[in-house]
């Protein structure tokens, strides 16, 4: 084991961190662009100033790129100390959010604090304050973690935050969050019965729950056919593959979009991707999911690196890495009609200032474990010893 | 190190990540660059063919007679790209088209491709222009065909009924309001869209009877603006609606805004006397004041107010002893404020908000005003006998007739309706109207009271005696309200409104009349002399039309009354 190991230049120790650093500023500054051009029309049809999205949300991005250095340069110990207080907060947030008259209800959710003219998310919040949640429990209770209660601890944490996001009518954060907590699971080395217990108790109520109101119903069954009320429900979808077919390989020029007047519902936010694809084509768009799948490149892999030496690390840039890039392949695969209709924001591009903070803020996180992962980048060589022997052991016990 | 992390799980993820982007990139390409919306499993959506042109639903009156039609007219444009010197195209447009050389230059005047020319060309014009472009003598000009409205009625019911602009939207009245259903959107798998067809309660030949009517006291009297209304007062069903100065819906361009104004719905004014008829059904279903005290009106009425002072309250003559129903014939404004004084604020108001006032009807008519009163707390001293003879609370001509629902109804207040019913292309009936029952107000008793007192005005002696017809026995009341100078702040000497009411056959009503003059400039200013003979002449024209019973009856055998007569013979 070369624990400690000295870097040999700085270089190579921040090649991952550089990369990042690369990838998240281009994202950043695509999806501002983008956003400018394909919010302007709403804003003027709203009687706001044509660039006041993007203001808004230009102006967030410079506290949230402040918010990123401020955790890059945060000592680990302080952030682990500030998890409960994470968790508190989140709490208050959410029940303030479903129960207080603070919480604000659009398009039917009730998913917003209301602070000045700023509407704050706290589901957002609760999505980075589970995955540092559950990195430090399973790397404090490492050796526990295959005893039945020390993995219904952490699952019931889980359970009730899943439920807050659920009452608050946001199914699809509640599927995005229970999958990168169920990842977070998967990875701490639990036993595979208790994973399959835990799916199970997830699993079933969730599709019961999918049940439970009349718009999930018919977005589904819009999904499967796809000629089912072609200008109500599936009329969303449509516009949006019409959109992203009219771009063809070049795109119409940046700005040129049509379906940004109107034609496209939500297109500053939710659907931000269609007009991007309008706009420049097949090849943006495999820019941006080439931009998403370097970041799971350098997140999964400085990860793997910390496996070792480090699991706080180790879990938190799994959870991290996870949640960026599932939620963005989540929100383009609706947007393509790879899956059904959903409520998923564009990390960095969807306007939407709370996400936008916590996604730069993740993006700190994912910083500081890569630059962790720097010292230890020959320690990926795979070593093929009792590690490997356990994990046979648990896929066939 | 404990178990935990051990397994290599990371590869897993990356996998994960690698199948999923792997999917999303094959999926973009297949949108993007072969543009292959139908062969995928996942989106086997085909985009419907939708209907080229919508055509725009017709608007009838109750009885089918066409108010509002789409027709196709002819404009003529110039593709300027293909022209070739602007001057000598609009040389030879000129006399074809009537047009000045230099306007036809001024319409091109700025444009880079396109220039409309003239909406809306004529026959002739046409034929003449369609030579020429044949002949390749005016290269560049184009005939295009288009859609648009045509009014036939012109000016009648005009501000009700609005207009389309030029792309046929609606932009004013029932267009406006029921531009979905008139012209719905392109439906799939039909090559023209039929939008449904509205037909609205007005009668026009009743509508006709009443502009000819409010035409005669626009030359007699010169006023600012009249508002008449006709509704069938055992339905609700607006008959006629009338807001002077109209216009020519057809020539919408060209009118004032002032001429647009839809006043029986959106004017909120000072009713008069007229109100009494309300206020005095309000004072007598409350049975707070003592009615059967009559008062003696010696031309002026001096109360004490709750502060202690001392107001007065003018009549236009001494009327001696009067009694509720000579409240009415002579339009006592002393002894109705002295019986409002023996009733409570509060209940007094809550009745005239049974009645309908300070509330809109919600009827389909853009800008429908609530009118305006004041809650008693915000009251002075005086406001209580004012309000009774109808000052100090803002009305709409159709909250007067609508009104006057209940005296008809057994005190039932009913809801007006401008709209007969709503049939889809096929014929298919979607909606017709339904007599509406708002509220109970006063009692059976008290409104079938309040309609005999009515009677009393137009006997004679009565200010409403003018409202009377030869034929048709009505129950009415005039009413002349001072109005507000906004700039005195106080009741202007000579600018009245002059307005009436008349419900008949007073027997058993079948029609509201209503009119309400606003400021009368012919030096008559009373409502007995300027809106009632107006009032009158209606109630005859109806049953001149056989739209109302005479009440002649002696030379007319009714066959209920015969049967009646016959059963109780023994």
């Amino acid at each position: 084991m070369l624990e400690n190991q000295p870097a040999e230049n700085k270089l190579s120790t921040y090649m991952l961190l550089f990369v990042l650093i690369t990838v998240l500023l281009l994202l950043l500054a695509t999806g501002l662009s983008s956003l400018y051009s394909a919010s302007y029309d709403k804003a003027m049809r709203l009687g706001l100033q044509s660039n006041y999205f993007f203001r808004r949300q230009f102006l967030f991005s410079l506290a949230g790129i402040a918010a990123a250095a401020v955790i890059y340069f945060l000592p680990i110990r302080v952030i682990r100390l500030l998890i409960p207080l994470l968790l508190v907060g989140s709490i208050i947030l959410m029940l303030l959010t479903l129960f207080t008259s603070l919480g604000e209800t659009q398009l039917g959710a009730r998913r917003w604090i209301t602070i000045g003219s700023i509407g704050f998310q706290p589901s957002e919040l609760v999505k980075v304050s589970t995955i540092l949640f559950l990195a430090n429990y399973f790397d404090k209770h490492r050796d526990q973690l295959r005893q039945f209660s020390y993995t219904v601890y952490p699952a019931a944490v889980v359970g009730v935050f899943a439920l807050m996001i659920f009452m608050q009518r946001d199914f699809s954060t509640t599927v995005i969050f229970l999958f990168v907590s169920f990842s977070l699971f998967a990875a701490s080395g639990t036993k595979i019965s208790y994973l399959a217990y835990l799916a199970a108790l997830v699993g079933i109520p969730g599709i019961l729950l999918l049940f439970t109101e009349p718009y999930r119903v018919r977005r589904l069954i819009g999904f499967l056919f796809k000629d089912f009320d072609p200008s109500g429900i599936n009329y969303q979808v449509n516009a949006s593959l019409m959109a992203v077919s009219s771009g063809g390989l070049m795109g119409k020029g940046w700005g040129n979009g049509d379906y940004k007047y109107g034609l496209l519902p939500e297109v500053q936010s939710d659907f931000v991707f269609a007009s991007f694809v309008e706009e420049t084509g097949f090849l943006g768009g495999l820019f941006v999911l080439l931009l998403f799948g370097m970041i799971a490149a350098v997140g999964f892999f400085g990860a793997a690196r910390l496996r070792e030496h480090d699991l706080f690390l180790y879990f938190l840039g799994i959870g991290v890495t996870s949640l960026i890039v599932f939620q963005a392949y989540m929100n383009i695969g609706v947007v393509i009609g790879v899956f059904p209709p959903t409520g998923i924001p564009l990390p960095f591009f969807s306007q939407g200032l709370t996400s936008l903070i916590v996604n730069l803020g993740m993006g700190g996180l994912l910083s500081k474990v890569l630059a962790a992962s720097g010292k230890y980048r020959n320690s990926i060589a795979y070593q093929p010893l009792d590690s490997d022997r356990d994990f046979q052991e648990v896929l066939y016990e | 190190m404990g178990t935990s992390g051990k397994k290599p799980i990371v590869p897993l993820f990356i996998l994960l990540t690698m199948i999923l982007l792997l999917i999303l990139v094959w999926r973009l390409g297949q949108l993007t660059i072969s543009r292959d919306m139908k062969s995928s499993p996942l989106t086997g959506y085909t985009a419907p063919q939708i209907a080229s042109r919508v055509e725009r639903g017709t608007i009838y009156d109750r009885n089918g007679t066409i108010l509002a039609l789409e027709i196709p007219y002819y404009t003529c444009a110039v593709m300027l790209k293909s022209v070739e010197s602007l001057e000598k195209t609009a040389e030879n447009l000129s006399p074809i088209l009537f047009m000045t050389k230099s306007e036809i230059l001024q319409k091109m005047e700025g444009k880079t491709t396109y220039a409309m020319i003239k909406q809306r060309v004529s026959r002739d014009e046409r034929e003449s222009l369609q030579a020429k472009i044949s002949g390749g003598l005016l290269p560049g000009v184009i005939i295009e065909k288009r859609y648009g409205r045509f009014y036939p009625q012109e000016y009648h019911a005009s501000q009700l009924i609005g207009f389309t602009g030029i792309d046929n939207v609606g932009l004013e009245g029932l267009e406006y309001y029921f531009n979905d259903i008139l012209s719905p959107l392109p439906q799939p798998n039909e090559t023209v869209t039929t939008g449904n067809d509205i037909y609205l309660t007005i009668d026009m030949r009743i509508q006709f009877f009443t502009d000819r009517q409010v035409e005669k006291i626009a030359e007699e009297h010169d006023p600012d603006s009249i508002s008449a209304l006709v509704m069938n007062s055992d339905t609700g069903e607006i008959l006629a609606w009338t807001s002077y100065p109209w216009y020519d819906i057809n020539r919408y361009s060209l009118t004032a805004p002032e001429e647009r104004l839809n006043r029986p719905a959106v004017s909120m004014y000072e009713p008069g006397s007229v109100f009494k008829i309300y206020s005095l059904a309000a004072i007598l279903d409350l049975e707070e004041a003592q009615t059967d005290e009559n008062f003696i009106c010696d031309g002026s009425y001096t109360f004490t107010m709750p502060n202690g002072k001392q107001s007065v309250i003018s009549c236009v003559a001494a009327h001696g002893e009067v009694g509720p129903r000579e409240i009415l014939k002579y339009s006592c404004n002393g002894a109705i404020a002295h019986y409002a004084l023996q009733t409570d604020a509060d209940n007094f108001y809550r009745k005239l908000l049974d009645f309908g006032f300070s509330s809109s009807f919600s009827l389909p008519v853009p800008g429908e005003t609530a009118g305006f009163l004041a809650a008693p707390e915000n009251w002075s001293g005086r406001t209580l006998p004012t309000i009774a003879f109808g000052q100090e609370i803002g009305v709409s001509a159709l909250q007067m007739a609508a009104a006057a629902t209940p005296f008809d109804n057994g005190g039932m207040l009913l809801k007006p309706s401008v709209i007969s019913r709503i049939a889809a292309p096929d014929g298919k009936i979607l909606e017709s109207f339904r007599r509406k029952e708002i509220r109970q107000v006063i009692s059976a008793d008290t409104a079938k009271a309040v309609l005999e007192m009515m009677t009393a005005a137009t006997e004679q002696g009565g200010t409403a005696v003018q409202a009377q017809a030869e034929d048709v026995a009505t129950a009415a009341k005039t009413g002349t309200a001072q109005i507000l100078d906004p700039g005195t702040r106080t009741y202007s000497a000579n600018h009245v409104l002059a307005s009436c009411i008349a419900l008949l056959p007073a027997a058993d009503p079948e029609y509201i009349i209503y009119i309400a003059v606003d400021n009368p400039k012919s030096g008559q200013l009373y409502g007995s002399t300027v809106a009632a003979p107006a009032v009158g002449q209606i109630a005859e024209d109806l049953v001149s039309a056989g739209l109302a019973a005479s009440s002649r009856t002696n030379f007319l055998v009714i066959p209920g009354e015969r049967l009646n007569a016959e059963i109780e013979v023994p």
